[in-house]
This record gives C-alpha cells, structure tokens and sequence, in this order.
C-alpha cells in the first residue's frame, strides 16, 4: 500500500490515529464508567423497617441496654433473612415508651459504648461523650447520638432501624 | 504553558526522547495493512485487562458465590453485562487475531534467520493465550465452564508418565472445587497474564531490533516511518476489530451465562469454539489412539512450528519458493476449520444434543430469574434445591418418568400428567377413568365412567374436586358450581371415595379431601397405598425422598392444575383409545 508522507497527510493519518485512539477508549470506557460508578447510580438505602429488638421488661430508665438488630439484608447478591445489621441503646423514658440510638457515633461511625461510672455513652474512638438522653456533652461529635423511632408490641420494644450519614450536623438518612 | 510543561518534564524524564524513539522506528518498504496484526493484539490484550480489572472487582473466586458473582455483574450492576462481554468476546477475537498474526508472519518468513527467538516468544505467546482462554471460562463456575474444563484437564491427565501429577496439580486435588477455582483464577489473573507481559515485552524488543520483514518483491527504496503511516493503519485495525466486539456483544446481549455448575446434573458439555477441532478430532480416534489427538499431533504441530526456521533454512522469503514449509501450516489451518465446521454440524443433527442444550438453557434461564430475587447465602445451588420448578423437574425426570409422562417425555404405564388435576384432566378422567391416559394402565380398575350424571352434574363435580386443591394463591376458583359439585359428589361419589371421614360405605375408594392440594399429593408420592389400597402399584417414596424433595415434586406437580387445552396444546390429553391392560 502507497502511503503519501506529505505534510498534509500527516496531518490527516495523525488526526485518524487521535479519532481512532478515541473511539478505542470510548468503548471501554462509556460501559466502564457506568460499571465503576454503579454504587454512586444505586438508589435504596436501608428503609426503615419495624425490627423487634428487646423484651421492654429486660429494660431500665438509668441503664441503657444494647441490643443487636437482626433483620433482612441484600448485600450485593446475597439476600439473607437473619443477618446483623447493627446495634441499639435502649432505655426507658416513661410507660411504655422506650428511647432508641443508633450505636454508630454520628462523628466517624465508631460503636458507641456506656460509661456506668459517668452515666453517659462514650466514644471509644475520639471520645465524643453524649447525656442519658444521648445529646453532645463534648468530644469532635457535630450531632447527637441518633435517635430512632420505636414502639411496644405484646411488650416487645421494636425499632425503625435506619442509618445516617457521618461527620454533618444534619441527620441524613445514607442510601 | 503546554510546552513550558512538557519542557519541563522533559528536562527531568526524557520522556520526549523516549516517545520519538517509540514512535520513529523504519518500515522497509513501506507501511503495510498486513503488518497490522502485532498492534491488534496489544490493543485487545490492553482491553482484556481494562476489563478484566472491572471484573475483578466484583467477581469472587469461591465456589459458593463465583456464579453469583458473574450473574452480578451480567445483570444487576449498570454497564456489568457490556464489560463482561467485551472480556469474553475480546478473548475471541485475541484467539482469532492471533492466528491471523501467525499466518502473516510464516507466509513473510519473518521466522527465518536473525528472527527465530521472536518467532519462538510469539509461539510462546500463542501458548500463554491459549492458557488465558482456558482458565477464563471456568471462573463463572457455571455448567458450560465446569464441565468444559473437566474434559480439558482430562486431557491433560493422558499425558504419559507425568499426566495424573499433572491433573492433580492443576486441579488442586482428585476433586473439582474449591481448589481448582482458586487455582484457575491464580493462573488467569496473576501468572498467565504476567507471563505474557514479559513475552510481549521481548517479542517487541526483538521485533523492533530486527524490524518487520518486507515481502520478497516490495520496494526496499520506499521508506516509512511507523508513525503516522503503519500507527494509523494499526488503530485503525484496532477500531475495527473493537467495534466488531462491541457489536456482537450488543447484539447478543453479552456472554451467556449457563446454570450453576452441579455435577449431579445431565449436560452436553462442549469446548470454546477455537477449541472445538481438538473435541472433533477424538471423536474419530478410537480409545488406544487416543494419544494421538490429545497429546501426540498438538505435540506434533508445536514442535514442526518450532523447528520451522531451521526447516525453511532458505534465504528467499518467496512463497513460491518454500510452499513445502508453508502447506502444513495451510493443511493445518484447513483440517482445523473443517473439523470445526463438522463439529457444529453433528451437533446441528444431533436432536439428542439439542435436546439437552435446550434444557441446559431452560435450566440457565430459571436460574438468572430466581437469581434476580436475591440468592440466599448457601448459594446458587441451595436457591435451586429450593425451585421446585427446577429440583422438582430433576427428580421427576430421576423419578417419575419411567412410569409416568409429562409433556411428551416418559413412559405410558400410569396416568399421564400433562395437565395433571387440571380441569380438563378431571373432566376427561370422570368421563372415562379407564383410558389409557388416565389409570386405564394401572390395576386400579374400579373406577367406572360417571357419564351418566350428565354434563352439566359432571363440570359441577369437576370445578368442587378442582376447588379441593387450591391455595391461597392460586386463581380463583366458581365457588357456585363447586358447591353444586360438592352435593353432586355426595350423592353419587361418597358409596366409594371417602371425604373429611365420611363416605366409602361399600367400597374402600380413595380419600378426596384436599385432592391435588399439597398435602394430598405428598401423601400420594410419599405413601400412595394410603389413597389407593391393595391395587396400588405405585412406588412409596417415603424412604426414597427427604421430606423437602417430596414437597418440591408435589409443588412442580401442582403447577399442571393451571394447564389448559386453551393455554398450551396437550397432546397427551388428545383421547387414547389404545387403553389396554
């Protein structure tokens, strides 16, 4: 095959290779960008369920109690029926009405615990610190402890079990 | 401000030296669109690892969720089903290119003297993509995969003497699992393509050492640069063969993906089709000869390509002048095509073979659809154990078909159950229960016509026996005419059949409380001597069957309630007068 390598067709067979390097690139990556970015494109995000929890009679007004919360869970693939999806503070606040947090620290996602002695959750992470009622006491926390709906069934405590997002002052809902 | 840059990365890299240096290399004679093939192959083998990297990250290699990864990818994540095609068809097309590439260079005689080491790392290479291809389609561990790869490292057990240390080193063990996978996906993630990149690194330094080989008669005077002449001809090459892929990928809908693996389950297995001349050719070797396809003619070809520049010693690179050198390759390359070709043919004319495709299909099919329903975390095979579309047609056809037929398939020696407890089944049944269809070939002759009830009294009996079946979610049934069946079926049914305790005052006939409900037809299957008495001759699969696969026939079984003459032909329901004892 005769190939000119007059300036001009330089030029042109340049230009050919950039288009073609182009079009090599946009097919692989058109479907990669999507594939890539496919968690971001996913909407859903745990949609608060009613998930029974504890025995309200095993609960106390000044000892908050932890309990698992066990429930439905889509990971990736996966569906499984009985999977924990993360852990509560409970404490009695009046009759029949049970207060609920989130145990993730709404500073970075540590597991918050119960200082017996102070009377307060802590940090084991950064040492944020929350009242009883789990508001700030101190520590880098922008928010309280996050607070969950509940409700007694046949005196069961159940909550609406959702997750927020880290590190804001605002209570956002992650998914 | 581009150029400052560029200076100034210059000044510390070199970097433009490099490029010019990449990019200035002579073409004797010219650029040619036959030289192209070199440049297409590291282009796809770049994508193959663009892709493979995507795959990567969502793919897992354990045997319990491989093919729940796979079918993650074809059908949930966006873009998954378009990446994994480009992968899989890219392999292809390597496979393809590949071969072109080879062709280009024996028929040049670019193997001959100074080039036989590039020749040698090319063949090389031949052999690290071959292996890539291999290793590649077990990772889904699906059916097509499994079993292709048993019969693969099979073969390569024949080998003698070391063959058996060799299978068991492949395979991780004496047993396909685990092991192989994690093995396999070592080798087509880390090794193989590891390997390749080394050879492709010498092949082109040689290459670039010794230059492309102009043919025999091109014009040494006319010189190219490799860019922008031959480097626009091989991206264009590139482009081309990239937009066959994305559009066959497109058009197919990528990869297909099969059933998850299960040895315990029928499956015509069949290589990748560039594989497909080494499968048809040990269907002519008998058993002793059997050497000579796996091992001894491959052997034989590597070895005849390998001494090929000491065969063709010659200075000429005229094709003319070396055709004895040249038509092995071309006998080579047409025996593969035509064994190929024959391949596809005899299964094309193999209804045994289309028959099992087909079900592998149905199979692969019912899998990806429960599959988007979230596969519960024992794995794709526990979530089929629990279709009794899917485990209950398995041990229907392991089961019941030596007796029975369902849709065209067993045989006639009970009653048949296309349409089984159907309306139209109980209709034809009530009419004449001593067809052949109905229980015409069982000892259970007591049973006589209830045409005398007339129509009208008999489609009543119909809907309230059908109406004994349903569950809740099932469709509605004519509640008014089951209950005027109800009466009817008292009347003239209960001297023989029992129902809810009460009833077969003169003969001991079967119970019909919850006919063809679940509960009924696991009673039926698990011990049929309880509906049926002393005429019986049914197996009892109490002991046969766990509980779980008794409830998974009888719910498989269920499904025939809906059948319809209107919604699907049921042939077997056409009247048989053949009914014999």
């Amino acid at each position: 095959m005769e190939l000119d390598t007059s300036k001009s067709r330089r030029g042109f067979l340049t230009l050919l290779t950039a288009a073609g390097s182009a079009v090599i690139g946009a097919i692989l990556l058109v479907p990669g960008a999507a594939y890539i970015l496919d968690p971001v494109l996913r909407s859903g995000g745990t949609k608060g369920r009613w998930i029974r929890v504890a025995e309200l009679a095993n609960l106390s007004k000044d000892h908050p109690v932890t309990a698992p919360v066990v429930g439905e869970q889509v990971d990736a693939w996966t569906k499984a029926s009985a999977v924990r999806l993360g852990t509560v503070w409970l404490r009695v606040v009046g009759d029949d009405k049970v207060a609920a947090w989130n145990a993730e620290c709404p500073h970075l996602g540590c597991k918050v615990g119960f200082d017996e002695a102070k009377k307060s959750f802590g940090c084991p992470c950064h040492d944020s610190a929350f009242t009883l009622d789990g508001d700030v006491q101190g520590g880098p926390a922008p928010r309280g402890m996050d607070s969950l709906e509940t409700r007694v069934q046949d005196g069961h405590v159940e909550v609406k079990f959702i997750r927020f997002r880290a590190q804001i002052k605002e209570k956002i809902e992650l998914g | 401000m581009f150029s400052s840059i560029s200076d100034w990365l210059d000044e510390r890299t070199g970097y433009k030296a490099l490029v010019a240096h990449a990019l200035d290399e002579d073409i004797p004679g010219g650029a040619r669109v036959v030289y192209v093939f070199g440049s297409g192959l590291a282009v796809l083998f770049t994508c193959q690892v663009v892709t493979g990297l995507m795959l990567m990250a969502t793919y897992t290699p354990a045997v319990g969720s491989a093919w729940s990864s796979v079918f993650y990818v074809q059908h949930e994540v966006a873009g998954g089903w378009f990446v994994r095609g480009l992968h899989a068809y890219g392999a292809q097309a390597m496979v393809i290119v590949l071969g072109m590439h080879l062709l280009q260079v024996a028929l040049y005689g670019a193997y001959k003297r100074p080039r036989e080491v590039t020749w040698w790392f090319g063949l090389a290479l031949l052999g690290v993509v071959q292996g890539l291809a291999l290793t590649g389609y077990l990772l889904p561990w699906d059916q097509k995969g499994y079993w292709a790869t048993k019969v693969a490292t099979n073969i390569a057990g024949t080998v003698p003497l070391l063959g058996p240390s060799i299978q068991t080193l492949i395979v991780g063990g004496a047993d396909y699992g685990q092991t192989t996978l994690t093995r396999f996906y070592v080798l087509h993630v880390g090794v193989l393509p590891a390997t390749l990149v080394l050879l492709v690194t010498m092949h082109i330094a040689l290459f670039r050492k010794h230059g492309a080989t102009p043919p025999a008669d091109a014009d040494l005077t006319k010189k190219d640069k490799f860019f922008p002449a031959q480097l626009a001809l091989d991206v264009m090459f590139a482009v081309v063969v990239l937009l066959v892929i994305a559009v066959i990928t497109a058009w197919t809908r990528g990869a297909h993906l099969d059933a998850p693996s299960d040895p315990s389950i029928d499956y015509p297995p069949r290589p990748e089709w560039y594989f497909l001349f080494l499968f048809q050719l040990l269907k002519y070797l008998p058993g002793s000869l059997e050497l000579v396809g796996t091992i001894i003619l491959p052997g034989l070809a590597g070895l005849f390509l390998f001494a090929l520049p000491f065969l063709d010693k010659g200075e000429t690179t005229r094709i003319s002048l070396r055709w004895q050198w040249l038509a092995p390759i071309l006998l080579g390359g047409v025996g593969i095509v035509l064994l190929t070709v024959q391949s596809k043919r005899d299964d094309a004319h193999d209804e045994k073979f289309q028959h099992a495709a087909a079900e592998a299909h149905v199979r692969a099919e019912r899998s990806i659809a429960l599959a988007r329903n979230g596969i519960p975390p024992g794995g794709p095979l526990e979530m089929l154990r629990n279709d009794p579309l899917t485990r209950g047609a398995d041990l229907y056809a392991q089961h019941c078909t030596k007796c029975h037929v369902l849709r065209g398939k067993g045989e006639y020696d009970a009653p048949v159950h296309t349409g089984f407890a159907s309306r139209a089944w109980i209709l034809g049944m009530l009419h004449d229960p001593q067809d052949a269809r109905y229980f015409g070939r069982t000892e259970i002759d007591d049973m006589k016509s209830m045409e005398k009830l007339g129509d009208e009294k008999l489609q009543a009996v119909t809907e309230w026996l059908f109406a004994q079946g349903q569950e809740p979610t099932d469709p509605p049934v004519n509640a008014a005419l089951a209950a005027k069946g109800g009466e009817v079926f008292k009347e003239s049914c209960m001297d023989c059949h029992l129902f809810k305790g009460e009833g077969a005052d003169t003969f001991d006939g079967p119970d019909m409380t919850g006919y063809a409900s679940r509960e009924w037809l696991e009673k039926q299957i698990s011990k049929p001597e309880s509906i049926y008495g002393e005429l019986n001759k049914m197996t009892a699969f109490a002991e046969d069957l766990s509980p779980h696969d008794i409830t998974m026939l009888a719910l498989f079984l269920r499904q025939e309630r809906a059948a319809t003459p209107e919604t699907g032909p049921l042939p077997e329901l056409a009247p048989q007068k053949t009914a014999s004892k």
